[in-house]
């Protein structure tokens, strides 16, 4: 409002022009990619002359599109990613609450020993989580991939501090009205944590989209892949050419950008939740 | 309370805990208990196991090639969670500025974080490799014409590992930091301004301070994952030249899956456990600090 | 009342749960359907091959009513760790390619089972086969393997290039001296008489591609990898010397460029005169337009003549009932693709049945035939249950030799130490 009255100054033209710049540069790998998938076969990609002048072709995505099973692929991630994310959100708000408003026996002992598996990492449980896998049977399919990561102590983490923070008296308001513990978690605390709830669902269908090393050890067949694994092991085939890789890397990114796109707003919210609530 | 009631509120209290504990007990505890026990036995898949003490522990410590992933993954958490700190807080800072677009800026840098490892890997690949690389390209245009090997010198693989890292997700801690630096009050800059203080004084002293709890939690997380490290180089380097960019996560797989030695590559994960657990203790000093 | 629907709700939750979870689609697969066997077939194919492979697959199963396959690509370099666990979680496919240099260690893995019975009531002859490549995949006098195909390392050679450096004779082929002087001048000559920017060769810098040639080259010399007994290294020695500093001096007189990643593309794009890399390269290569090239086998630079090669097999992989309908019916298909191989040759390979090198169909494939002689060449690795590990090895140390960091002398005998350790 007040610079508006006198000339742009100086310092807020550098940091247009800064902003405007980092903005360019960061977009390059992901403009590269979008256009060098529209070239034929064979053509240079790195003289920026060619790269923004004709010809340009969809061959390549029909190329991916009849020899790679992307729709099959991104649905395995989606259906993987949605399951995890539902399972997760039920399974942890059903325990925070239990941890934020009852009192049993070992209480503080639990809550431990979720808080202490906030910091383990799937990484470092690769070896004993494979052979679980075997033993059950699982390797191979959808449920060694939603499984392990349904065990989500910061969701329980999230969701109690958030519960912490709803009044006492609403609860003592509905025990007077003879509700019991089912009644007020499901019309009292469900209904107001749904940001939370939200946020924790946003953070963990990225993460579970974008989950590489287990899906990479879990899974054998190409059928039964999530789009992180599937992508190399595709390319991996096309060894002398970049534009096919490339109509790849452009389709299998193209569902998240669009649903970037539309929730945006929400996404950004979620994470910022998850991480300072 | 009589002990009817009390049973009966341990009860429901155990009945909404139970789906979550089963899950929890069975993909969190039982690994770690069971891969402490692997990490005693020499074992591989399909094979009958034999029990062998500690031995696995002191042949990795006798492993230059785990001291040496360890050692590169140390590295890579001193180096990037700093730089991903440090940018993310610039980009905030700079998003935050109230240009016009914010919303584009803002969309802009967080849009690598949601692509997969896997698309980030194959076209950084390609962007860097030598002789038709673009990155190469461009600098012989602009007339710098020597070969630059990004991804096949020791030295530039980590910068080049950093820059990809930085680029897929400094847009999260992005985020943290815009939510921080909305939440400081209007009026502490107006009263600043009214004293005549600089930028750079507001910054050092209200922005900065201000923060402090944001940037905690962001180098807490931030160095967290870093430790993870894994598909950036697996992808990009293959560990490459040699083992000299191989992670401890990737010499775990490789000891594990490949080598088919799964207790030492357990005893390896304990390792990387116990670290992580460290920082555990760390962050809630800051957590507790915090309230 | 309360405690009745926290019960149900507990429940209800649990089972969605289960019921989400247990929605996999059915992974083992192989049910018979419709009164056909059906079978799953694995393969680490890339570069071309996998679309040769699917084509052939699919002609199979149109043709025969009784036996439907199903073609499942891997990675190649996780391919034999994915083997390895499919077994251990029995979900391992009915028939999957292998190479014969890995045979003796899925063998002793206990990853593949004898196919002796099987062949038999198949209908295999088996000297309808090459009898080396046979003779490979025989352990404790068993079959284990129907061969496929063998493939080596080739030399292909971009025509336009070498014809505006004069160095192609009257029938179009390149013209190299004999040595490793005659070969060094023919790279020379190359730089000397093309474009600058013009790559004279171009391998691939890491990954298999070094390992491959110095094994190429130590073969020439008459080197082998180790000891008889096979309980040591035996390649730390003058020839393992000079084959490794053969291709370092390539790369120092920027003959072959430092740190190539990917070769094939240089070579696709023209801007290489000579490229090794497989046979398996030449489909890939035939599908540029534009591309004139030959394909000859890597000429003989010093004593005798050797190349890196392997062949590609039909395995059975163990599963925990293995039923012996299946068995069969995985025979029959891997041989009626060996028969039918001269498609598969299309990928570049040399197939496994004189009887189809002599065929029509391949004799008139181009390329093909000016390298089917590989086969007498070519020098396999030796089958040891510890190869893949070997080789990861010598991969690591010849990989960090191709960026210049550490000398020849060192290179080998690092990796011999690390090989005596894994042997132990």
């Amino acid at each position: 409002m007040r610079s508006r009255k006198k000339k742009m100054p100086i310092s807020r033209k550098v940091l247009y022009l800064l902003g405007y710049t980092m903005v360019f540069i960061w977009l390059i790998p992901v403009l590269w990619m979008c256009i060098t998938a529209l070239k034929p076969g064979g053509s240079a990609v790195t003289v920026i002359r060619d790269l923004l002048s004709p010809p340009y072709t969809l061959d390549n995505y029909n190329y991916v599109l009849t020899n790679a099973s992307i729709w099959n692929w991104t649905w395995n991630s989606f259906y993987v990613a949605a399951v995890t994310t539902i399972v997760t959100i039920i399974l942890t708000s059903l325990a925070a609450f239990a941890l934020s408003r009852m009192q049993f026996f070992g209480k503080t002992f639990i809550f431990w020993v979720i808080i202490a598996g906030l910091m383990v990492p799937v990484e470092a449980k690769i070896i004993p989580l494979f052979q679980i896998m075997i033993d059950m049977g699982l390797i191979n399919s959808y449920s060694s991939l939603i499984l392990p990561g349904l065990a989500a102590p910061l969701g329980v983490f999230i969701l109690k501090q958030f519960y912490d923070g709803i009044p006492n008296e609403l609860v003592e308001a509905a025990r007077i009205d003879g509700a019991g513990m089912l009644r007020i978690f499901w019309s009292i605390f469900l209904p107001l944590s749904r940001s939370s709830m939200a946020a924790l669902g946003i953070f963990t269908f990225i993460t579970s989209w974008n989950n590489f090393l287990w899906p990479f050890l879990a899974i054998n067949e190409e059928k039964m892949m999530t789009l992180p694994v599937a992508i190399p092991t595709f390319q991996s085939a096309y060894t002398a050419e970049l534009m096919i890789p490339m109509a790849a890397n452009v389709l299998a990114s193209l569902p998240a950008i669009l649903v970037f796109i539309f929730f945006q707003k929400h996404i950004i919210k979620g994470i910022t939740m998850t991480g300072i609530k | 309370m009589n002990d009817q009631s009390r049973l009966l509120t341990n009860v429901k209290a155990y009945l909404f805990l139970a789906p979550f504990l089963l899950v929890y007990g069975l993909f969190m505890v039982y690994p770690i208990a069971k891969g402490f026990i692997i990490s005693l036995h020499d074992w591989s898949l399909g094979m009958e196991s034999t029990f062998v003490g500690f031995a696995n522990y002191s042949s990795m410590f006798r492993d230059s090639y785990f001291w040496e992933a360890l050692w590169n993954t140390l590295l890579f958490v001193v180096i990037s969670t700093p730089a991903l700190i440090f940018v993310g807080l610039a980009i905030a800072l700079l998003v935050n500025a109230g240009l016009k677009g914010t919303t584009f800026l803002r969309s802009a840098f967080f849009l690598p974080f949601i692509l997969s490892i896997s698309v980030i890997a194959s076209v950084w690949v390609f962007i860097l490799q030598p002789y038709t690389g673009l990155l190469n390209s461009f600098l012989h245009t602009i007339g710098f014409t020597e070969e630059i090997f990004w991804l096949s010198d020791a030295k530039l693989a980590w910068v080049s590992i950093l820059l990809a890292t930085v680029w897929w997700t400094v847009g999260f801690n992005m985020v943290l930091f815009l939510a921080g630096l909305q939440e400081i009050p209007e009026e502490f800059y107006e009263a600043a301004e009214m004293d005549g203080a600089s930028s750079w004084k507001k910054f050092m002293f209200i922005t900065l301070p201000s923060l402090k709890g944001v940037m905690l939690l962001t180098v807490v997380l931030q160095t967290i994952n870093s430790f993870k490290l894994f598909g950036q180089p697996y992808l990009m380097t293959g560990g490459g030249p040699g083992t000299e960019t191989r992670a401890l996560v990737q010499y775990i797989y490789e000891k594990g899956f490949i080598e088919q030695q799964m207790g030492v590559a357990s005893s390896m994960s304990y390792v990387l456990f116990a670290i992580t657990i460290t920082f555990a203790f760390i962050q809630f000093k800051f957590f507790q600090g915090k309230d | 009342m309360k405690k009745v629907s926290a019960f149900t709700l507990a429940v209800f939750l649990l089972s969605t749960f289960l019921v989400a979870c247990g929605g996999d689609s059915d992974s083992g697969g192989g049910e018979e359907d419709n009164g056909k066997t059906n079978l799953t077939f694995w393969t680490p194919l890339s570069g071309g091959d996998g679309d040769f492979m699917k084509e052939l697959v699919s002609e199979f199963n149109s043709e025969n009513a009784e036996i439907e396959v199903e073609l499942l690509n891997l990675k190649a370099e996780e391919y034999y760790t994915k083997m390895r666990t499919s077994v251990t979680s029995d979900q391992a496919p009915d028939v999957a390619i292998a190479h014969t240099s890995k045979l003796s260690e899925l063998e002793s893995a206990n990853l593949i089972v004898s196919i002796e019975d099987a062949a038999d009531s198949a209908g295999v002859e088996w000297d309808t086969f090459s009898e080396n490549i046979v003779d490979a995949t025989i352990i404790k006098d068993e079959h284990y393997a129907v061969p496929l195909d063998t493939h080596a390392l080739i030399m292909y050679a971009n025509n336009k290039i070498l014809a505006e450096a004069d160095l192609l004779d009257e029938s179009g082929q390149p013209v190299i001296e004999d040595g490793e002087e005659g070969f060094i001048q023919f790279l020379e000559k190359i730089k000397e008489n093309s474009p600058s920017g013009t790559f004279p060769l171009s391998a691939t810098s890491t990954g298999d591609s070094p390992l491959r040639m110095w094994w190429t080259f130590y073969s020439q010399l008459g080197g082998e990898l180790l000891n008889e007994e096979g309980s040591q290294a035996a390649f730390n020695n003058e020839q393992g010397l000079e084959a490794l500093s053969f291709l370092g001096k390539m790369v120092e007189d920027d003959l072959w460029p430092k740190n190539i990643a990917n070769g094939g593309e240089l070579f696709t794009a023209q801007k290489a005169a000579i490229h090794i890399n497989g046979v398996w390269m030449t489909g890939a290569l035939e599908n540029n337009e534009g591309l004139e090239f030959s394909a000859i086998p890597i000429p003989q630079v010093f004593d005798e003549q050797a190349m890196w090669g392997d062949s590609h097999l039909f395995v059975v992989p163990r599963q925990n009932e293995q039923s012996d309908e299946k068995k069969e019916a995985s025979i029959v298909f891997a041989n009626w693709i060996a028969d039918h191989s001269s498609s598969w040759a299309q990928a570049g390979h040399v197939p496994s049945k004189p009887s189809v090198i002599e065929s029509e169909e391949f004799q008139e494939l181009p390329y093909r035939s000016d390298y089917a002689e590989i086969g007498e060449d070519v020098s396999y690795m030796p089958n040891t249950p510890k190869l893949t590990a070997i080789n990861d090895v010598l991969k690591k140390h010849f990989n960090q030799y191709m960026t210049g960091d550490v000398s020849p002398e060192d290179t080998l005998s690092n990796a011999e130490e690390e090989v005596n350790n894994l042997l132990k």
